[in-house]
């Protein structure tokens, strides 16, 4: 292709619908796996002492292809920058992709809560009866007791609450206790309850007496409470129903919270039938189409593909406010085989999203080396061992060391036997359990089992899509190569992260980020992410790389 | 007739003269002068070239015109008084200076004028001997200016478009021959109709190599093969008065309709970028009908969602390349090979409710060349709704023939994605002009003209 390259720009807001190609110095915009469209620059000569109705933030900014009508970048504009120099008086566009509307909201989220530090004893609660944390089995569990030598008056209760909810402005689905007593009596019992805000108890869902066994406490949306009420505190109750007494040193209950909310459809409807909350645990696909049917409602939730998955998480909930892009990197962590993407917005002004599987033996794209390629390679995060940290109930933090077989590593070592290389990953606070961890370690193992590549590939020449058939010139890759799978033809086989079962010995990637300039009218592909290490990217002039598994870690700012 | 070389007010055949440079007859004039070059060479060609030490040659990536920069020595003549003479190299500098302005050149001899769209350039020599500005004053110019010469409007004259494709004359599309079209280089359309598109989106597509003519763009899907649960049924609305009606005993999804895209006859010409649309309607509105095109039995494309509607309109199912997979044109470096169309299968499942489906036909447009597709709002602010490509923009033009870009309720603008149409010279041309959601009836005349592009000057007639 040796003509101009067939792209349009357009702006459009509610003063217009403006056509700007010609008016460009130049354009350039990208795309990636996670996130989809990124960000798009271009500069424009026009007057700056007066601001164009086409360049107000927020302004719609689209890029397209004028051979067939197709979009290759959609977003909107920042606020635009002005200078004035030796080239003129220029406006510095800086667009960002749909990717961008994941940090628009910064919330609190609890979608399943087993911790109990946000169990506080409740104002009507019984001041002599104590709560404490403890230690059942392992476990974090939340003490109910009456010291021994207390007058325990008959209908005095215990109560402690969680309050989280009512701040996250999220509503109860589920609340279990898993309970158990120091002692048996028919006289006192263990009562879990359902509370619109923070006041006293109003509605029972489930009691036992105390039979020094224990057992579960269920209530689940619409089987046990309607749903056409908000509740959104759960209580427990330890209740003396028989006479006052004075108690020995066995007036004890305590159990095991879980604590789960109700989650919306990627529609935008809640999800208040009781089947959706049959289980002590949420999937991260769960907790994707509840994000979009609540939050990210910039984005077409109800025509979003969202890959179901089998990975039961039991705790995820943050006490800090987070923006859904956290959640999303979260939800990485536990599937870094799986990718977001936002792409370009429908008829009805919303962008196109999916979470996916990164595909792992279907090769998209084959593409020659000649025009351009870099990989420094690197062995620096080839690990063996992964030690997780995370911080359990009463804030106490805890490891979990995971391990696997690398076979680069096995002979490695300076007397030719295991060199050990552990790497180390903070959970974050509210995602803090030990399947949790195991499972986050796991992932990120899975990942570093192979040196990186950390590779760069430009493309000049058309490419041919196997999946489509067909072929693709270089300002339309930023749409449609992240996310998929690319094989370098002329390059030493080197294995990678993937995994993949299809591979035959030669080099395949992910396609994690592509750029296209229109003055050089080249694509720059980033496959398996930026270089690895530090002095890999100051050697190669970029930026290094965050590896999903550690953003999780990454508390939001 | 001496060489003509003004600025001028407009392209046209008798345009206003602002300042003439070659005025031989004048007095306090300006005349080209005989022993100096007047340079009117082609633009510079600027190109992006990827290369590297792994493949012979380089590869150009892309390429593009520069503006050009016209050099040319006027000498002032018959200068009547100093004052005069500076007043007419006040007059040039003035023309010199505008931001932008219409330089006309017809040369000695020559049929048909260019036109060049000129830039500021106010910077040029200025000379004469014994300081005296009557005695061989002289001035050298080097006028930048956009990388084409304008010609004259041709006018195409006043076409109309059949929104069926089974209509005798311009069904769904207009030609353009090749000897109709003037000039060195593609040059932009210009289209403007009085009938009515308020409310209207409209696909433009063009083919402008090879013989497009040759090229068959849509299949009646009564000719096609019908699939699972549909028959054909006769419908006036349709094209051709027959369509096929899928009832969705099978509801989930399955072929519905079968047919070799864009062409069973195979050609080189076939080879190409098709965007595909089926013309679809529902029975009844309240069902929920989705549909994506499969390719080569094994290529799904994106899902589409049936508009909710009893009315036909067409449904984008994505694109198509033909040939499928490949892109290779040659045997070898040997001649043409010709190219085959692709089975593909248009597949249909019904959601929710009991209504049916009903396609017309099967459309692929040309993407390969230019495709816009430009919507416009229900309320038009003037009587002509115009395709401007040379100023690459979409607008009514207001009865005073001024230029409106605002519904006349305000804040409804019309828009244009993709690329507005251009015609090639020295090659045949055909222009797709297709009303989505239109009847078989309707038609639209546009009248239809284009500026040729000339990289120097022109033939009288080309």
């Amino acid at each position: 292709m040796s003509l101009r390259v067939p792209i349009s720009v357009r702006l459009i807001n509610q003063r217009g619908d403006r056509r700007i190609t010609r008016q460009l110095r130049d354009v350039s915009y990208d795309a990636g796996a996670p996130g989809g469209f990124k960000s798009a620059q271009m500069s424009l000569d026009r007057p700056i002492d007066y601001r164009p109705d086409e360049l107000t933030p927020y302004t719609k900014c689209v890029i397209e292809e004028t051979r067939n009508g197709g979009v290759l970048w959609d977003g909107r504009l920042d606020d635009p920058g002005r200078s004035v120099g030796g080239s003129g008086q220029i406006w510095e566009l800086t667009a960002v992709g749909g990717a961008a509307h994941a940090h628009d909201r910064t919330l609190p989220h609890v979608f399943v809560d087993k911790l109990p530090d946000e169990w506080k004893p409740a104002t009507a609660s019984a001041k002599y009866i104590e709560t404490s944390e403890t230690d059942s089995n392992g476990e974090d569990a939340i003490q109910q007791k009456a010291p021994e030598g207390t007058t325990w008056t008959q209908n005095d209760y215990g109560e402690v609450v969680y309050r989280r909810l009512p701040d996250t402005g999220q509503r109860l689905a589920r609340i279990v206790a898993d309970w158990d007593s120091a002692t048996s009596t028919p006289n006192n019992t263990i009562e879990i309850g359902v509370s619109v805000g923070v006041s006293d108890f109003s509605a029972i869902v489930d009691w036992a007496v105390w039979d020094g066994i224990g057992g579960n406490l269920i209530g689940v949306i619409t089987t046990d409470w309607s749903a056409g009420t908000q509740y959104d505190v759960p209580y427990v109750l330890a209740l003396r129903g028989g006479a006052t007494v004075v108690v020995g040193n066995n007036a004890a209950q305590w159990f095991l919270p879980v604590v789960r909310t109700v989650l919306y459809s990627k529609s935008g409807s809640e999800r208040t039938a009781a089947s959706n909350y049959s289980s002590n645990t949420v999937r991260a696909y769960e907790v994707i189409e509840d994000l979009l049917g609540r939050i990210l409602t910039e984005f077409d939730g109800a025509g979003a593909l969202v890959e179901t998955d089998t990975f039961d998480v039991d705790q995820w909930a943050y006490r800090q406010a987070v923006d859904s892009a956290q959640v999303l990197a979260d939800a990485m962590v536990f599937h870094p085989g799986k990718r977001w993407l936002a792409w370009e917005r429908n008829e009805s002004g919303k962008y196109e999203f999916e979470w996916a599987s990164w595909p792992t033996s279907t090769v998209r794209y084959e593409v020659p080396v000649i025009d351009g390629f870099d990989s420094p390679g690197s062995t620096a995060d080839l690990v063996n061992y992964v030690n997780v940290l995370y911080i359990g109930g009463q804030g106490r933090p805890r490891h979990r060391r995971r391990t696997q077989t690398v076979e680069l590593l096995d002979t490695a070592g300076v007397t030719g036997g295991q060199l050990i290389r552990e790497a180390y990953i903070d959970l974050a606070e509210g995602a803090g359990s030990e399947a949790n961890a195991i499972r986050a370690g796991d992932e990120h193992l899975a990942e570093h089992a192979f040196p990186a590549s950390g590779a760069t590939i430009t493309i000049a020449r058309p490419v041919l899509d196997r999946q489509t058939g067909r072929i693709l010139m270089p300002w339309e890759l930023p749409r449609h190569m992240p996310g998929h799978l690319i094989k370098a033809l002329g390059v030493q086989s080197t294995r990678d992260v993937l995994n993949a079962t299809g591979r035959d010995g030669e080099t395949v990637y992910r396609i994690t980020d592509v750029s296209f300039n229109a003055e050089s009218a080249v694509a720059i592909c980033s496959l398996d992410g930026a270089p690895a290490t530090l002095g890999h990217a100051v050697a190669s002039g970029r930026a290094p790389r965050a590896a999903a598994s550690q953003a999780i870690g990454r508390r939001a700012a | 007739m001496a060489a003509v070389f003004q600025f001028v007010d407009g392209i046209a055949s008798s345009p206003g003269v602002l300042l003439d440079l070659n005025d031989a007859t004048g007095v306090n004039a300006f005349a080209l002068d005989a022993d100096e070059p007047l340079d009117v060479s082609p633009p510079p060609l600027r190109k992006a070239i990827a290369s590297t030490m792994a493949e012979d040659g380089e590869h150009v990536t892309a390429s593009k015109y520069e503006d050009r920069t016209i050099k040319c020595t006027v000498n002032l003549i018959r200068a009547a008084s100093t004052d005069a003479a500076a007043t007419a190299v006040q007059n040039l500098s003035r023309q010199l200076a505008k931001e932008t302005n219409l330089l006309k050149l017809q040369l000695h001899g020559a049929t048909s004028p260019v036109f060049f769209r000129t830039k500021r350039a106010s910077a040029y020599q200025l000379s004469m001997l014994r300081n005296r500005l009557t005695e061989a004053g002289q001035a050298r110019l080097e006028i930048q200016a956009e990388p084409y010469a304008l010609g004259l409007e041709e006018s195409l004259g006043t076409i109309t478009v059949n929104n069926d494709p089974a209509a005798g004359t311009n069904p769904l599309r207009f030609d353009i021959a090749a000897a109709s079209v003037d000039g060195d280089e593609p040059t932009p359309l210009y289209m403007r109709t009085t009938s009515s598109l308020a409310g209207a989106t409209v696909l433009i597509a063009t083919r402008r190599r090879g013989a497009p003519a040759s090229g068959v763009y849509f299949v009646q899907a009564e000719n096609a093969t019908n699939g699972t649960d549909t028959t054909d049924q006769a419908d006036a609305n349709a094209s051709g008065g027959n369509e096929v009606r899928t009832t969705f005993g099978t509801s989930a999804y399955a072929d519905r309709i079968t047919a070799v895209l864009p062409s069973a006859t195979a050609g080189a010409d076939l080879a190409g970028q098709y965007r595909v649309f089926v013309r679809h309607q529902k029975s009844a509105t309240g069902s929920v009908m989705r549909g994506r095109l499969r390719v080569a039995g094994v290529i799904d494309g994106p899902e589409v969602t049936i508009p909710d509607s009893t009315t036909y309109q067409l449904v984008d199912y994505g694109l198509l390349q033909v040939p499928f997979g490949s892109d290779v044109d040659r045997d070898g470096y040997g001649s043409p090979l010709a190219a085959v169309g692709v089975s593909c299968a248009v597949r249909l499942t019904r959601v929710s409710g009991s209504g049916s489906a009903d396609s017309d036909y099967l459309l692929t447009l040309p993407a390969d060349a230019e495709f816009a597709v430009v919507t416009w709002p229900s309320t038009p602010a003037g009587p002509a709704w115009v395709f401007d490509g040379p100023n690459d923009d979409v607008y009514w033009r207001g009865t005073a023939g001024t230029a409106h870009n605002v519904g006349a309720t305000g804040g409804a603008f019309p828009s244009c994605r993709g690329g507005l149409p251009m015609v090639s010279p020295n090659q045949d041309n055909r222009v797709f002009f297709v009303v989505v959601a239109g009847a078989i009836t309707q038609a639209t005349a546009l009248v239809t003209s284009y500026w040729p592009r000339y990289l120097t000057v022109r033939p009288a007639s080309t």
